[in-house]
């Protein structure tokens, strides 16, 4: 055998170990929590020694978690609504004319910044700026705050749905047949983003759900989310404490299975499936 | 009646102002308002380097400091490394065993970081499960090797969701790798080395850097992960800011000045980042 | 159907001229083409038109009105767009229905309409397909009978065959100039094809630089070039630098009086360009020519095989002349030997730069 086809049956060897290990330890850790759900004692085996469903019951008992849970709801709900209506703006501003090449980069580079800068940073700032104003004490400063954090997802996907379909010219063509911006939008644009922005809504809301670091300095105390209970919870009874990790795990896993499903659908449009 | 011209020109501004308002009153004036901490103290509004200084005068800070940037980095290079390799894989399998993999990927990326924190005590932690499994059957106390409540740990903690970010990234660019370029460069007698070396690594290099960046940046500015995995016990920039603003010692000033120290680390960085994203199709976000 | 009237248009974008105070007249069930490279500002002034674009200065009329401040939806245009621009989430029935039923048509009249659009375009059966399960040149089509659906009174054609593979290209021409003969609709028609602005047109006009450089039929546009960059795009070969005096112009190192050719001139720096088709090979000097040819004696430098033709390069006077000859002629010519070009007057066009 040559040195190069060793090299090369090599690499793929490597690169597939790779791959197995890494699912391997993302499974490993991602159902931990979901095992330990349910566990009551879990020393020394694979799986535990006991099961139980009063973690359940606890989730679904203690007043603090639950009402982290509406507290995550409700914050989450909300910053997906809004940052996907004030992208879906955005974007039909983006392309409902021919805009300059820098009006887009203005609002791509814009939209980045939350990633540059340190969540904590955005959240210190947004504390010190707006906890003496009326948004102080409400869950809206921390809605505000996620806003931030969502929006790099939420402009990514819907920009690059608007791209795929060719927004500009579908709303031109519309036009050109006699519909008005309003008719367009409805009746030509939102059919044709609408797994984009569902697929964008439910990225924000996972992000949102997911979110400790901006909640654990501004979530005022009566809006408590889930992560902060996660946090209490987890050095009190780590299988409690598992069991509110679940919740977030389902909400994550249907949200990524969710997005890829969408994606996948949305092209289908564009592409006659091959089968 | 309304010109047709001032007509467009509200529907403009009906469509961007709720953007640039979240952008002016979430993002400019908060950051402007940290710049602002960051230069002065509570007591006075003049401004002053004494939150900087106090920062660099202090072996504790800059020590974080430097944790905070070693352990990025360290974190950065392997998930790029990683993220390469199963770019690589993804290159080799069907595109619907790539889409599955895919979405298993993005999952720890939208869990919070202190959930793998967690997962990563209850498993391998000084009375985790794998530990009490290995210590009970061969005799081996893992913690003593690997304290899973360290830096080491902490790095191991990122890769979960870092090396979503960069295969996701990567994949991107070797599937776009042209087989012919290899192939071309074979043909004209370049060896393995040479052919990896000086045809596929330049394609490939604004990629890595790419994907190596978003990773140092997410790894740096984090502190999920880090306060739910070593708590009180590590110096890293972000801990220290979560200490300064604690009820007990709330000093948003000093807590901004360290904050900034990240941001002069992330704003260049990002803004190469977003170059070199023009070069590379997809990536996450 | 209504004609079109552009007074003084202009568009800028940023510091850039698109379009440079262009001025033309449609006529009703004209089909006229805007013909030039890319860039040249055809297909601004085609989008000003439809009105997706605002003139910076000047009027744009669609039959009497003045349409500048109209918006698209108000025009009564039809548009059809490069990459066709269907509606992906509709049906081929739905996306030609699409503005009879913004018109408010019954859904029987709607029906009926369809049924007859789609047997103009040839696509009976196709109403419930999805635009992804038809190929290019079938959804071209549905394009153009959506776009005529509400009975434009303009259509207005954006490069819409560039997408296509050459044959199909071809084929759907012919189809397209007999669609607009049948309905007599108004057509301005966007390309950078030359071949397509000829076969397709009544009257083209060509562009450079936001400019328009002649209009006129096809015959005329091609046959009397009057600039260096009509010439060139029509691919003309033969186009030499000429010094043109006060009554005489210097030629191949010949002096000519200028009232010979029939071209109004200006004094100083022209060109000239010669069809390769006008210049006729002898290979002795030719006898009884009249005043109005001109003889070129020269070298045979090259020869390239077409087939049944091929194009030889003869060097007269340091100018190096393409033209064509039969190959069972050239089959006779070595190069290096003497040959005479015999060219008409009237076939030398003058050029401005």
């Amino acid at each position: 055998m040559k040195l190069s086809d060793a090299l090369y049956v090599f690499s793929k060897i490597v690169s597939y170990i790779t791959l197995f290990a890494i699912i391997a330890y993302i499974f490993l850790v991602s159902f931990v929590p979901v095992i330990g759900a349910f566990a009551l004692k879990w020393e020394f085996s694979i799986l535990p020694e006991v099961w139980t469903l009063n973690n359940i019951k606890f989730l679904l008992e203690d007043p603090f978690v639950l009402r982290s849970l509406y507290s995550s709801l409700l914050i989450a709900s909300i910053t997906s609504v809004v940052s996907v209506t004030i992208y879906l703006l955005v974007i039909m501003f983006l392309f409902l004319r021919e805009r300059s090449r820098w009006v887009h980069t203005f609002v791509e580079v814009s939209v980045l910044i939350p990633l540059m800068l340190p969540a904590i940073l955005i959240a210190l700032a947004i504390y010190e700026v707006y906890r003496p104003t009326m948004l102080g004490g409400t869950y809206w400063i921390l809605v505000f705050a996620h806003l931030t954090i969502v929006s790099p997802y939420v402009f990514r996907n819907l920009y690059s749905v608007a791209r795929m379909i060719d927004m500009k010219t579908l709303i031109e063509a519309a036009r050109s047949l006699g519909a008005g911006v309003l008719t367009a939008t409805y009746r030509v644009i939102l059919p044709n983003i609408y797994h984009g922005l569902i697929g964008a809504m439910l990225l924000a809301f996972a992000v949102s759900f997911g979110d400790f670091e901006m909640a654990n300095l501004l979530a005022p105390w009566q809006y408590r989310t889930v992560t902060i209970a996660i946090f209490q919870y987890f050095f009190k009874n780590a299988w409690n404490a598992s069991a509110i990790i679940l919740l977030v795990i389902i909400v994550s896993v249907l949200t990524s299975f969710l997005v890829a499903y969408l994606s996948r659908k949305a092209l289908a449009r564009y592409v006659e499936v091959v089968r | 009646m309304v010109s047709p011209n001032t007509k467009s020109f509200l529907i403009d501004v009906l469509l961007v102002s709720p953007f640039l308002l979240l952008l002016v009153f979430f993002i400019a004036i908060p950051f402007a308002v940290s710049i602002y901490y960051s230069l002065t103290s509570g007591s006075s509004s003049s401004f002053t380097l004494s939150n900087f200084i106090q920062i660099y005068s202090s072996p504790s800070y800059l020590n974080s400091i430097q944790n905070s940037v070693v352990i990025s980095l360290e974190s950065a290079a392997l998930s790029t490394l990683f993220g390469a390799l199963l770019a690589y894989a993804f290159t080799l399998l069907s595109p619907t065993v790539r889409d599955i993999i895919r979405s298993v990927l993005l999952l720890p990326i939208i869990y919070p970081g202190l959930v793998i924190a967690f997962s990563l005590v209850i498993l391998i932690g000084t009375s985790g499960i794998l530990t009490n499994i290995l210590a009970k059957y061969f005799g081996f106390y893992l913690p003593d090797v690997f304290n899973v409540r360290s830096y080491g740990g902490l790095i191991l903690a990122y890769q979960s969701f870092l090396i979503g970010f960069t295969s996701i990234t990567l994949s991107g660019v070797f599937l776009s790798l042209d087989k012919s370029l290899i192939e071309a460069s074979r043909s004209l007698g370049a060896g393995v080395f040479q052919t990896i070396f000086r045809v596929v690594l330049p394609v490939i290099a604004p990629g890595l850097v790419a994907a190596f960046i978003q990773a140092f940046i997410i790894a740096i500015s984090g502190y999920g992960t880090a306060l739910a995995l070593v708590g009180g016990g590590g110096n890293l920039i972000t801990l220290r800011i979560i200490m300064l603003l604690s009820d007990v010692t709330y000093e948003p000033h000093l807590a901004s000045a360290l904050a900034m120290n990240i941001a002069m680390i992330t704003i260049p960085l990002a803004l190469i980042y977003n170059r070199l994203l023009k070069k590379v199709a997809g990536g996450v976000v | 159907m209504k004609e079109v009237k552009l007074v003084g248009v202009s568009k800028y974008f940023g510091s850039t001229v698109a379009v440079d105070n262009v001025s033309l007249e449609v006529n009703k069930g004209e089909f006229f083409t805007l013909l030039g490279p890319s860039g040249c500002g055809k297909t601004t002034t085609l989008r000003m038109i439809a009105g997706f674009e605002k003139p910076d200065k000047g009027r744009i009329y669609i039959g009497e009105v003045l349409v500048n401040d109209l918006p698209p939806e108000k025009r009564n245009i039809g548009f059809v767009f490069q990459n066709y621009a269907l509606f992906p989430h509709m049906t081929v029935f739905e996306n030609i229905a699409f503005p009879l039923k913004l018109k408010k048509y019954s859904e029987s009249e709607i029906r009926r309409r369809v049924k007859e659009l789609l047997s103009l375009v040839k696509l009976e059966g196709f109403e419930n397909r999805y635009p992804r399960q038809l190929s290019g040149g079938q959804q071209q089509r549905v394009a153009l009978a959506r776009a005529l659906a509400r009975e434009p009174d303009v259509l207005l054609l954006d490069e819409p065959l560039s997408n296509l593979d050459a044959l199909l290209r071809i084929e759907l021409r012919r189809e397209l100039k007999n669609i607009q003969r049948k309905t007599g609709v108004t057509a301005i028609y966007v390309t950078h094809d030359q071949d397509e602005a000829f076969s397709l047109s009544d009257r083209i006009a060509v562009m450079n630089k936001g400019r328009i450089e002649a209009v006129g039929s096809p015959d005329s546009v091609f046959n009397s070039p009057r600039t260096l960059f009509v010439a060139r795009f029509l691919r003309y070969k033969n186009i030499f630098e000429v010094k043109v005096g006060k009554d005489t112009v210097e030629l191949f190192g010949r002096q000519f009086p200028l009232k010979d050719f029939n071209v109004e001139v200006a004094e100083g720096k022209m060109y000239v360009a010669i069809r390769p088709d006008t210049l006729h090979v002898y290979t002795k000097p030719p006898e009884e020519i009249g005043g109005d040819y001109i003889v070129l004696e020269g070298k045979l430098v090259d020869k390239l095989f077409y087939g049944s033709e091929t194009e030889i390069y003869v060097n007269v006077q340091g100018y190096e002349l393409i033209t064509l000859v039969s190959t069972s002629l050239a089959n006779t010519l070595k190069v290096g030997d003497n040959l005479y070009l015999l060219v008409s007057k009237k076939d030398l066009k003058f050029l401005t730069p």
